[in-house]
């Protein structure tokens, strides 16, 4: 009897063995990488993980990338192959392995990125992120949508979002609106900052785990609820819990960048630098908007950039 | 009595509200108490998290001010630090226990894109686990008097509505009462009736419901057992009838088996005078015409001279005129045997009489007594014949087998309005026998037939060594009795 059947772990390591061994092989009988225009090396989807949605990450992964192996982010790889890191836990792996290959992270949110690579330190390989969460600067003009004018807003920066200030002040001053970046500091609460910050009508939420965490989402969403602020969340799973709107991406809308982004890099030879999801969607949360007095228009609900209209 | 119920049942509601009056106070304080922790509870969970306690003291406050029952509500972090505590004002008094409730701060469940482990969608929509911590407790203090007050109230309503519904009842329940007695002792009337077998008892039902059926039963109940007394008594007469046939046919047989016993007894005794007048008239005449004969010849004898022929001739003669002589004696028993002609002469009691003189001079016979009285004349024809037979039965077997030494005869004649009645009566000192261990003979059935041809009834008293008493008793005038 299979014992894949009965434990779903064992089934996991048997599926990402399988998956790297195959891999690893034909890395190893494919040789010398026949030459590309510039650039054109070996691909590895390292993952660590079979949840649902990594499944589907990596199928479509496939279909995008038909010569890339699929491995275990933790089995050996070649030294000089284009990894690709898909999660967080499986771009740390890769980052402690001994390898040359650049290193491009998808599904991990800039926070997490910046975090792990410190902890690689400096002998890491070249790496890069599309990140998880949605561009500061999309965001900024959903606020303008939202509210049809540039309305104060608010963004909190924590430690491990705070090199984020700089883009930040960049799209604000491109969409006209007036930016109040506030600073949290280790003893504070979020939800003093946010009643220091009744003036503003928007809350822009930028994933800082320091900042906003599950233990106080809520409570930031009753206390902005309770100013009359809008929160921009950074996932359509905090806009169904009570915040106002965000632009997300989905699993095709990333792996599309990232395709550009591997396309360029092979023509280029140059590892661009981390950056936003370029492609979204948008999602607003209506009864909030209601009860904020908002009119949402249609320009607000299809809010997008699609990779259809390249 | 039909009111009994209802006061009874009152007292014990009364009883009920007083007893479990407390109770009622305990419990609605409980309810009240823990549903107001309950309610602080869930709206404490963003004060002690933002630490904004402003909106919950106002919030406590408002409830304080508002319910009489709150004597002071507190509310303490997860370190049992007093954040909150409200207490009211107008000198309510404590008292009315205390509830608490347990804050907890709820996780929402969405990825905070903070983990280092598994990937991060922005446009992930499956659910996160909800997890729960408790962040601090709500002690809600309640006032007793409200409590108390209220309780009185209700108390006092349902005493109100017992003083009222309590009469109302007893009212409704004496004219249901009223009601249902007429029709109550129409049905007992009617079922007294029926008891005493008057089954022609039908009741007006003028009433619908379970009265109406109660009294239709009744009326399908009498003309049921009127139907059925009809038919059984139908049954009775035609089954009377049948008996009354019956016992005529067997009384007709009776009768004519007594016919022909007499018939048969006076046959008997036809031919008996028919004999003894043959023995009588023809052999009779006969042997006193050879005993003369022989005198003659002993005479003639007598005058001859003596010789031996002539001495042989006159012991001939004598020898002849001895047997002839017996047998002349002994045809005259067989005839007064066969034909007892001294009844004709005598009557009843002077043949009985005879009778006994000619059994008591046989040797070794007992000694006879007879007693009679009455008018014999009565009896005649074939009674006589049947008794002077009966009674000869009698002492016949009595010398025969009893070895008696005396022996009472009766015959008496008892003439009164209500009977006319012969009575014979033998009795003997004999050694008497067993009723049950000795087969009836000829005799004793012939004694019963003859008695029961003329209507009359025989008893034997007797025993092992206690004699014989033999009771006959027959109806004088009787058809039976007259004919012959």
């Amino acid at each position: 009897m299979s014992s894949s059947t009965k434990d779903p772990s064992r089934s996991r390591r048997w599926w990402l063995t399988r998956a790297a061994g195959a891999a690893l092989w034909m890395v190893a009988q494919s040789g010398v990488v026949q030459a590309a225009p510039r650039d054109r090396r070996e691909l590895v989807i390292a993952v660590s993980d079979d949840g649902e949605s990594t499944r589907k990450v990596v199928a479509d992964l496939r279909r995008r990338f038909p010569r890339a192996q699929v491995g275990d982010a933790m089995s050996p790889a070649t030294r000089k192959a284009l990894v690709i890191a898909v999660g967080p836990a499986a771009l740390r792996a890769v980052m402690a392995e001994n390898i040359e290959g650049p290193v491009i992270s998808v599904f991990t949110s800039s926070q997490v990125y910046h975090s792990i690579l410190e902890s690689a330190g400096a002998r890491r390989p070249p790496s890069t992120a599309v990140y998880a969460e949605p561009a500061p600067a999309a965001q900024l003009r959903l606020v303008n949508l939202l509210f049809k004018r540039p309305v104060r807003t608010t963004v909190v920066l924590g430690g491990r979002t705070a090199f984020l200030e700089p883009s930040l002040q960049r799209a604000a001053a491109a969409t006209k609106i007036p930016l109040t970046v506030e600073k949290y500091e280790l003893d504070d609460s979020v939800s003093r900052i946010l009643s220091r910050s009744v003036e503003s009508p928007a809350i822009l939420a930028i994933p800082d785990s320091l900042v906003y965490n599950s233990d106080n989402l809520r409570t930031v969403l009753l206390t902005t609820y309770r100013n009359g602020q809008a929160v921009i969340g950074f996932s359509a799973a905090l806009v169904r819990a009570g915040a106002l709107a965000t632009t997300y991406s989905e699993v095709e809308e990333i792996n599309a960048q990232l395709e550009e982004l591997v396309s360029d890099y092979e023509s280029t030879g140059r590892l661009p630098e981390p950056q936003f999801p370029k492609y979204f969607r948008t999602l607003i949360n209506e009864d909030v908007a209601r009860s904020l007095n908002l009119v949402v228009d249609e320009t607000a609900r299809h809010f997008a950039n699609s990779p259809d209209k390249r | 009595m039909a009111t009994i119920p209802l006061m009874v049942m009152a007292i014990f509601e009364l009883v009920y509200l007083w007893y479990n009056g407390p109770y009622e106070v305990r419990s609605d304080l409980r309810e009240h108490g823990e549903i107001l922790a309950a309610a602080i509870a869930e709206n404490s969970e963003y004060g002690l998290t933002s630490g904004n306690m402003k909106d919950l003291e106002r919030t406590v406050r408002s409830l304080v001010a508002a319910d009489k029952w709150i004597y002071r509500i507190d509310v303490v972090d997860s370190g049992r630090k007093p954040r909150l505590s409200i207490q009211a004002k107008d000198g309510r008094q404590a008292g009315g226990g205390r509830f608490d409730a347990r804050v907890f701060r709820r996780t929402l469940p969405v990825d905070d894109f903070g983990s280092d482990e598994l990937p991060h969608f922005s446009g992930e929509d499956r659910e996160r686990v909800e997890t729960t911590e408790v962040i601090g407790e709500v002690h809600v203090l309640l006032s007793e008097e409200p409590a108390i007050a209220k309780q009185k109230r209700r108390l006092l309503l349902q005493m109100l509505l017992l003083v009222f519904a309590v009469p109302l009842s007893v009212w409704v329940a004496t004219l249901l009462g009223k009601a249902l007695h007429r029709p109550m002792n129409t049905a007992i009337r009617a079922l007294r009736d029926v008891r005493g077998g008057d089954y022609s008892v039908q009741l007006d039902v003028d009433d619908g419901g379970e009265m109406g059926e109660l009294l239709d039963a009744i009326n399908d109940m009498s003309r049921s057992l009127d139907e059925a007394k009809r038919n059984l008594e139908g049954k009775v007469l035609a089954r009377t009838r049948d008996l009354e046939a019956s016992r005529n046919e067997a009384l007709k047989a009776d009768a004519e088996k007594r016919r022909l016993i007499q018939k048969v007894d006076s046959a008997v005794e036809d031919e008996r005078k028919s004999i003894a007048v043959e023995i009588h008239d023809e052999l009779n005449a006969t042997l006193l015409g050879a005993r003369y004969s022989s005198r003659r010849i002993l005479d003639m004898a007598s005058a001859l001279p003596a010789s031996y022929e002539t001495a042989v001739i006159k012991e001939s003669a004598e020898t002849i005129d001895r047997i002839s002589a017996q047998l002349y004696t002994s045809a005259r028993k067989i005839v007064r045997r066969l034909r007892p002609e001294v009844l004709d002469m005598l009557g009843l009691e002077g043949a009985v009489e005879e009778m006994l003189q000619t059994y008591e001079s046989a040797p070794g016979a007992p000694s006879f007594t007879f007693n009679h009285a009455g008018d014999f004349s009565q009896v005649e024809g074939a009674l006589a014949i049947a008794a002077y037979r009966l009674i000869q039965e009698c002492v016949s077997n009595v010398v025969k087998h009893a070895q008696a030494k005396d022996v009472v005869v009766m015959a008496k004649v008892r003439i009164s309005e209500d009977a006319r009645m012969l009575r014979l009566g033998v009795i003997d000192d004999g050694i008497g026998f067993e009723p049950d261990g000795v087969q009836e003979g000829i005799g004793l059935i012939g004694m019963k037939e003859r008695v029961y041809a003329f209507g009359g009834t025989l008893r034997i008293k007797t025993g092992q060594g206690a004699g014989t008493h033999i009771e006959i008793e027959l109806p004088l005038n009787t058809d039976t009795s007259t004919k012959d």
